[in-house]
């Protein structure tokens, strides 16, 4: 757009400079900040014997860490075995149950093994065994947290009530297409109208399944959140 | 559609309201932050109430947030009326006086108080604290074409220069009844 | 003009650039109105151009009147360019003359105080403050030499030697000067009595009532 008065000359306001210094500032500071994690790191890997034996110490180190922003996972170095090999994964175990709380209204308290993965721990260099390994020092916190496989795809169950067979068969078939439906699954399972019915109903109301009144077809298809990272 | 939307954007059922009470609330903030997202990426303060947004010059179509052609999904009227419930109650949306006939939707991707302060800064780094500017100057003026409130409508920046008053930061000066400058300090 | 429950003071001059901008703001409208009247028209202009062409075009009266008023439009919005850089050259020298008269403000303040502290210090009062305070700063140092004169008389800068000087025999002399150093002490007595009529001289000098009291706790 063309522009009228003082303001045609040029485009250099006064804001450029001051921007062009807060700038400058901005990036000092990044630059710092990161040395200092760097080092912080580096002393962590020094002190790593003090650290493991010192717990006020470890506490405090800790705090200091997550105050600059630094996640306690990404200092752990599992062959190094920084702090405690233990503590590497209470760590991931706080994620998980951090994680399956934020989602719990989004996916009934079902998520899948590789969406807490790829969406939560893949950046923080932490392995699918790592994840699973954690969740088994879950179980005897008796919290109810449980893993079971669908279609060989594993699934973290964080709410109590336990999936009935016929909700983890329904959930098999949401696995192929994202979705279930009434004629899929008298398809698939040769079941009847009224049995698919309730169980996809019950399962709506614990917020396992998402309803979709809007397909081409007519018919009321139920979808599984954990399909949502498989979406572009 | 020329902003880039969250994955779940995709996900057919979102255009449907849920039965669930929780993830009905978690949708409803999914929505809320998809139109934010997408008003900032455009740098619209104005939305219809049918989600629909236009190129004021020209008349075309940017976005359309409620309808995605794509997996052929929408909201319906009913779904559409409870976001903005929704999001007139969070304070992320307003409905502002100027467009109370034409059904438009202010949005508020940043609040109010983060819109007077970035106002305040401005004034601050351009040396105008202390004078009279009229709104037309803040909102429209080329030498401001690079603001980030650049093109915001007179009654929203209104709303923010309340903010300002309200912190005994300026005062508005009016004319014919009308009010047209501020003078911040 | 309105103001709203603030502490904010809003002069008559603020109204007037207020207005002033405001005219500003118009004229910048209307800039952008005739910018895009004049895009609008040129791409018409285009729009015949295809139809049209050679003589015919030239021949087209549309197509002359719209050129003409783009022209003329343009020379406008030139105009209106000119006059916004006019109107901002003016707001800017109202604000460098307000900030002026600021200064002069101050500086007036500063000359009315000057002349006002000026008028305090007349010159007569100043010649009886200064004789008054150079007749004082005379019985300071008369006062002053009558002290340094009284106890630190020549004597005892000889005792000071003296002691010295035996305190160099002891230090650095021989083992043999060790009776020495005894007849030294020997010699010491007189020394302190030396002192006693020393101090009781400038007793019978110079102000004995001061003196007196200092006497007293000596003999007790």
């Amino acid at each position: 757009m063309k522009k009228f008065g003082v303001a045609a000359i040029g485009d250099s306001g006064p804001f450029d400079l001051a921007s062009n210094i807060l700038d400058l500032q901005n990036h000092e500071l990044d630059e710092q900040l990161s040395i200092f994690q760097v080092k912080l790191v580096e002393f962590a890997k020094q002190h790593n014997k003090e650290l493991r034996d010192v717990p006020q110490f470890r506490a405090k180190f800790m705090r200091m860490c997550s105050a600059i922003g630094i996640d306690p996972l990404s200092l752990f170095d599992k062959n190094s075995h920084l702090f405690h090999i233990d503590d590497f994964y209470y760590q991931i175990c706080v994620k998980i149950i951090e994680i399956c709380r934020n989602t719990k209204d989004v996916n009934g308290g079902v998520i899948s093994l590789e969406e807490l993965h790829v969406n939560y721990f893949k950046n923080m260099n932490i392995e699918m065994e790592d994840i699973q390994k954690a969740i088994e020092m879950l179980t005897p916190l008796d919290g109810g947290f449980e893993l079971f496989t669908i279609r060989k795809k594993e699934f973290l169950r964080s709410v109590p009530n336990e999936l009935t067979d016929d909700q983890t068969k329904i959930l098999e078939i949401c696995s192929i297409l994202g979705y279930a439906s009434i004629t899929l699954l008298r398809a698939n399972l040769n079941w009847k109208k009224v049995r698919s019915q309730s169980v996809l109903d019950g399962m709506l109301t614990s917020g396992l399944l998402w309803i979709d009144s809007q397909s081409s077809d007519g018919e009321d298809l139920y979808w599984d959140p954990s399909w949502i990272i498989k979406l572009e | 559609m020329s902003v880039a939307t969250p994955q779940i954007y995709k996900f057919p059922p979102l255009y449907t309201p849920q039965t669930n009470k929780l993830i009905r609330k978690q949708q409803l903030q999914t929505w809320e932050s998809i139109i934010l997202q997408s008003c900032a990426q455009l740098s619209k303060w104005c939305i219809g109430r049918n989600g629909k947004v236009y190129n004021q010059a020209t008349g075309e179509l940017l976005l359309s947030i409620f309808e995605n052609e794509e997996i052929q999904r929408s909201c319906n009227i009913e779904f559409q009326q409870e976001i903005w419930a929704f999001m007139l109650q969070n304070g992320t949306a307003l409905q502002l006086k100027e467009f109370e006939d034409s059904n438009m939707m202010a949005i508020l991707w940043e609040s109010l108080d983060s819109w007077s302060s970035t106002i305040l800064e401005w004034c601050e780094t351009s040396g105008k604290l202390n004078q009279v500017i009229t709104i037309y100057e803040i909102c429209q003026s080329d030498e401001n074409s690079s603001c980030k409130f650049y093109g915001m409508p007179t009654s929203f920046c209104l709303l923010v220069l309340q903010r300002l008053v309200d912190c005994h930061r300026a005062t508005l000066l009016k004319d014919q009844g009308k009010v047209v400058g501020v003078k911040i300090v | 003009m309105g103001q709203q429950g603030s502490r904010i003071k809003v002069t008559e001059a603020d109204k007037a650039m207020l207005q002033l901008k405001m005219t500003k703001d118009e004229l910048h409208r209307y800039s952008r109105r005739t910018e895009n009247l004049i895009g609008t028209e040129r791409a018409q202009l285009k729009t015949l151009c295809k139809s049209l062409h050679g003589k015919q075009l030239k021949q087209d009266n549309r197509a002359r009147l719209l050129l003409k008023r783009v022209h003329y439009q343009e020379r406008l919005l030139e105009q209106c360019s000119d006059q916004i850089i006019n109107l901002e050259t003016m707001v800017q020298s109202i604000e460098f003359k307000l900030i002026e008269r600021q200064f002069i403000d101050g500086l007036q303040h500063g000359n009315e105080l000057l002349k006002k502290l000026n008028s305090e210090l007349s010159l007569e009062r100043v010649e009886n403050v200064m004789d008054a305070a150079a007749e004082q700063i005379e019985i300071q140092r008369e006062v002053d030499d009558a002290l340094s004169n009284a106890i630190l008389g020549s004597t005892v800068n000889d005792e000071i030697d003296r002691e010295l000087e035996s305190l160099d025999q002891e230090v650095n002399g021989d083992k043999d000067t060790v009776p020495r150093v005894q007849d030294k002490l020997d010699q010491l007595p007189p020394a302190n009595k030396l002192t006693e009529p020393k101090v009781s001289a400038p007793e019978e000098e110079k102000e004995p009532q001061r003196e007196a009291p200092r006497e007293e706790p000596l003999l007790a």
